[in-house]
């Protein structure tokens, strides 16, 4: 009697640790099914799925559409009659001012891994890969280092987001978002895309306003990386956009 | 032009009074079993982006199907959070998984930015099941 009461008592246990077991065993192929699940859920919204790389799609077929064609159009009219979108936006000013806004956000060496904070070096950050980032011949003034997209446990940041002075540009920030381990992926209207960057996919855009200055972004995109350098400058001027382009290749030959 | 230096004195103030996490770049995470909630987030401090953030709430890492979903929407915003509150309550037993998707939309692009996954409470909640 005590015999099968002790049994009655340790069945559960048994039974729970006979129930990890087996979910260890399973579980890449829990994994895999619910990698299949996700995608599929995702391309049924008409959204990026996990791992599904680059799409060049007419923007009609994209799933956000009726979301963004009234300020696409208002856009695509501005850069018609300035040459840029004309909107006010804190980006440019930090950038513009990032001496002055970044001077307390430095932290130590021996900081989290996991904090998000500024580095003098990429050596500082844990990386899940080498991050090469802009050449140092193409830096005037290195302002920093900051961790991006997110922390891969176990392997380290899955991007990192550099940011320095260059000559004649302006202060720029160079963000770097490796897809092996974000897992990104991205859908881009036709309309926008030239292959300005190395033939890849590339969208290069103008924001900004008189009087607080202007964004000079270009975004371009693979299936290993996606890659976005911005130049903040107080002056309009499509050489600029020009230079920056050129930068944008020689960062991308550099990778 | 007033209003200009007041938004950027507000934008640097705010980024002057919080120091790390999100504020000089853009990052994401998971979080699950937190004492109370699950979450998925993205963030910016200052810095508004059109975003969408979904959050899967799985029962148990081994399960195939989200138990739930959240969805933030997509919002122009420089915080995305997709935080559910009373659920994820470690000292009872449970064991959540949470799965995040963060999406961005630049100009119209659709990016999928990052995906985070979390079986606990650390702010470490990156993709680790290569």
């Amino acid at each position: 009697m005590r015999k099968k009461f002790i049994v009655a008592l340790l069945f559960p246990i048994f039974s729970l640790n006979a129930a990890e077991n087996l979910d260890s065993a399973n579980m890449a192929k829990v994994a895999k099914e619910r990698a299949e699940w996700t995608k599929q859920y995702f391309a049924k919204q008409g959204a990026p799925v996990p791992g599904g790389g680059v799409t060049v799609l007419p923007e009609r077929q994209m799933s956000e559409y009726n979301t963004f064609k009234t300020q696409r159009a208002k856009e695509r009219a501005d850069i018609k009659k300035y040459g840029y979108i004309k909107k006010f936006s804190p980006q440019i000013q930090s950038l513009l001012n990032f001496k002055e806004v970044s001077k307390n956000q430095f932290v130590a060496k021996s900081s989290n891994p996991s904090n998000e904070g500024l580095r003098h070096s990429i050596n500082e950050i844990e990386m899940a890969y080498n991050f090469k980032g802009v050449p140092a011949h193409a830096v005037t003034t290195m302002l920093g280092f900051a961790p991006s997209v997110s922390y891969v446990k176990g392997e380290g940041w899955a991007g990192a987001m550099q940011f320095f002075e260059k000559a004649g540009l302006g202060n720029c920030s160079y963000r770097e978002n490796n897809l092996m381990f974000s897992h990104g992926a991205a859908v881009i209207p036709e309309e926008e895309v030239t292959k300005d960057i190395n033939e890849k996919v590339t969208v290069a855009i103008i924001t900004g306003q008189k009087g607080s200055g202007f964004l000079y972004s270009i975004d371009w995109y693979d299936n290993s990386y996606f890659r976005e350098l911005k130049c903040a400058n107080e002056k309009y001027d499509q050489s600029i956009m020009n230079s920056v382009l050129e930068l944008a290749r020689e960062i991308d030959n550099n990778n | 032009m007033k209003s200009i230096k007041y938004v950027t004195g507000i934008a640097l103030l705010s980024v002057s009074l919080i120091s790390n996490a999100g504020v000089v770049s853009v990052t994401a995470h998971s979080r699950a079993n937190c004492g109370g909630f699950n979450e998925s987030i993205t963030w910016h401090l200052g810095h508004a982006y059109w975003w969408r953030v979904e959050s899967h709430h799985f029962l148990s890492v081994s399960d195939i199907r989200p138990h739930h979903i959240l969805n933030t929407g997509t919002n122009y915003t420089w915080r995305a959070a997709a935080y559910h509150a009373t659920e994820g309550y470690s000292s009872r037993g449970d064991h959540w998984y949470v799965a995040g998707y963060h999406f961005y939309y630049p100009n119209g692009r659709e990016i999928l930015d990052t995906t985070t996954l979390a079986v606990d409470c650390g702010l470490d909640g990156g993709w680790w099941d290569h």
